[in-house]
């Protein structure tokens, strides 16, 4: 038998309110408590428009703190709410599975410990640039965090095109609410120079979060890579070679 | 011109923003997968018209792909607005799209895409599992007729390996079983034969749970496999880890 | 927070007539949502980092509850409107 208490998960997309599927609106709706991580004002907004009872888990960015720390924190809080009885949703900015390690670990402990669990997709960063740039991910592409890339080191294959996530986070302990991140980008550009040209040019995106603007989309060569202006909503994206 | 997406499960993964298009489009025009979400979509706006009429079996794609591109222009050279809906990301594994964008900025006409959920989204959710991690996406066919170099310490992610070489239209739900076999074999260079692999399809519709199969590579040629089927390959090898970087980037 | 330059945005958000209309009258409809100047500018500018500054978001970050000191500061303004009433 299913203990009382439940949790779901559901990512918002990046556009407040428009890209909220109708399948994460019920979810939403059914929810007792919302716990939400998201990246602008308008959708903190919107979440108190549409939930009585949501608390936001940026509270537990803690300065200073490791992102693993900070992390853990969110998921004993979600927990706390699930093991106590109550009907939770969790809701991100994107998509709830990608870049996000509290989802996870909350949804295994709460399946482990005989909770109902359920996930709904969000429309990520990657789809907004897939859509945005106009790039087909079929002709083939590799995804990765780019702090998780130069630690790995893995084999990049050129000739596919390349989409490296939270290019803000690079050598970050948690959100210290920096803007840009030159150290981290030069990093990245030594390992990425031992495949590609200096020349050879990338996009540096940022989805439309605002329903008036457009996504922010700059070309640069990716040996100027630590010149560019980065902030928390930025991804790269390296066409083949 | 807006080339929006529906998602993957019917009329609940449609995002306000497309659904507004569909509704104010002159002209609507859609490409889904299934009965049910033609009936919903072309309920949405009048003008709606199913574009699935353009395929044939034994029709080339590629013909299908042009023919579709210039339906869908025709109505936006006369000025009108056009919406065209595809299921799922109308951009991922759909030629047509980008190209029908590409020629309509081409003739000055405004051109957007709105992105959906994709079949991807929804094994990333449905599998837990974090491309951010590391992942490698490919198109079957391509993978094994380019023969990318991919790594094995990072998880790989194959599509429409029901559809392996083909180059028409057909009716069936495999249309390629022999293929199974040669991509069994690729595989099994790359990895232990006992590799075991996920085959997963999306659920269609809200009263079903998605199919997840986990088989060896050995059996793959005689597994369930339809075109709907997306291959996950989990690493086989543990990744490296470069300590000192780790340390660097506070991250040990 | 901006309220009403929040309000407006996710009117255009969640309702398409309004995002239409928007775009065809931008100065009269900012006008019947009483945007301030700088927040009509900052629309008009269409740039994300001018809109996240008037919405009171510096840079991009998680956002953080600020429920407690926006609960605090609508009890202010209530009392407020109600010296002003009398």
């Amino acid at each position: 038998m299913k203990r009382k208490g439940a949790l779901t998960v559901v990512g918002l997309g990046y556009r407040a309110a428009a890209q909220v599927t109708p399948e994460v609106l019920s979810a939403i709706g059914q929810s007792d408590k919302l716990y939400h991580l998201v990246y602008d004002p308008l959708t903190t907004a919107w979440i108190r428009a549409v939930h009585p009872n949501s608390t936001s888990l940026a509270d537990s960015w803690k300065p200073g703190a490791s992102v693993a720390e900070c992390c853990d924190a969110m998921v004993r809080q979600i927990m706390a709410s699930v093991r106590a009885g109550t009907d939770v949703c969790v809701a991100f900015s994107g998509h709830p599975t990608i870049c996000v390690y509290p989802t996870r670990e909350s949804l295994r402990l709460a399946k482990r410990e005989g909770f109902k669990t359920r996930i709904f997709p969000g429309l990520s960063a990657i789809d907004c640039l897939f859509a945005d740039i106009g790039v087909d991910p079929g002709l083939g592409c590799q995804i990765w965090e780019t702090k998780t890339l130069l630690v790995r080191k893995p084999k990049l294959n050129p000739k596919t095109n390349i989409v490296l996530l939270q290019l803000q986070m690079i050598g970050r302990t948690a959100d210290d609410g920096a803007e840009t991140n030159r150290e981290g980008l030069e990093m990245l550009r030594s390992f990425l120079m031992r495949v590609y040209p200096r020349h050879h040019r990338a996009a540096i995106y940022e989805a439309a979060t605002f329903p008036v603007a457009g996504p922010v989309i700059q070309w640069i060569p990716l040996g100027h890579l630590p010149r560019a202006v980065i902030n928390a909503l930025s991804t790269l994206l390296i066409p083949g070679i | 011109m807006t080339v929006v997406g529906t998602g993957y499960r019917i009329a609940s993964q449609i995002t306000p923003e497309s659904l507004a298009r569909i509704k104010a489009a002159d002209k609507f025009f859609y490409l889904v997968a299934d009965v049910v979400t033609e009936t919903w979509l072309a309920g949405l706006n009048p003008s709606a018209e199913n574009l699935t009429d353009s395929y044939a079996p034994g029709k080339s794609r590629t013909d299908t792909y042009n023919e579709i591109v210039d339906r869908i222009l025709a109505p936006v050279r006369t000025g009108l607005h056009v919406c065209v809906a595809f299921y799922g990301h109308p951009g991922v594994f759909a030629h047509s799209t980008h190209e029908a964008i590409r020629r309509a900025r081409k003739e000055g006409v405004p051109a957007r895409m709105l992105p959906g959920i994709s079949a991807q989204d929804c094994l990333f959710a449905d599998l837990g599992f974090d491309p951010s991690d590391g992942c490698q996406i490919f198109e079957a066919t391509g993978f094994l007729v380019q023969k990318p170099k991919t790594d094995p310490s990072c998880a790989l992610i194959l599509y429409q390996a029901g559809a392996i070489g083909v180059s028409t239209f057909e009716t069936s739900a495999l249309w390629n079983r022999s293929a199974l076999q040669v991509l069994s074999e690729v595989l099994s260079k790359k990895y232990p034969p006992k590799h075991r692999i996920t085959l997963y399809t999306a659920p269609h519709f809200p009263v079903c749970d998605p199919i997840i199969l986990r088989i060896s590579i050995a059996r793959l040629p005689k597994a369930d496999v339809t075109i709907a089927t997306t291959l996950f390959i989990p690493p086989s090898k543990e990744p490296r880890w470069d300590d000192r970087m780790a340390r660097r980037l506070g991250m040990s | 927070m901006a309220k009403r330059l929040t309000d407006f945005l996710i009117k255009l958000s969640t309702d398409s007539h309004s995002l239409e209309q928007f775009e065809t009258d931008p100065a009269g409809t900012m006008d019947a949502a009483g945007l301030s100047a700088t927040e009509r500018k900052a629309v008009l500018s269409r740039n994300p980092n001018a809109l996240r500054k008037e919405l009171g978001q510096p840079h991009v970050s998680h956002m953080t509850d600020e429920k407690k000191k926006t609960a605090k500061k609508k009890k202010k303004t209530a009392k407020k409107k109600a010296a002003k009433k009398k």
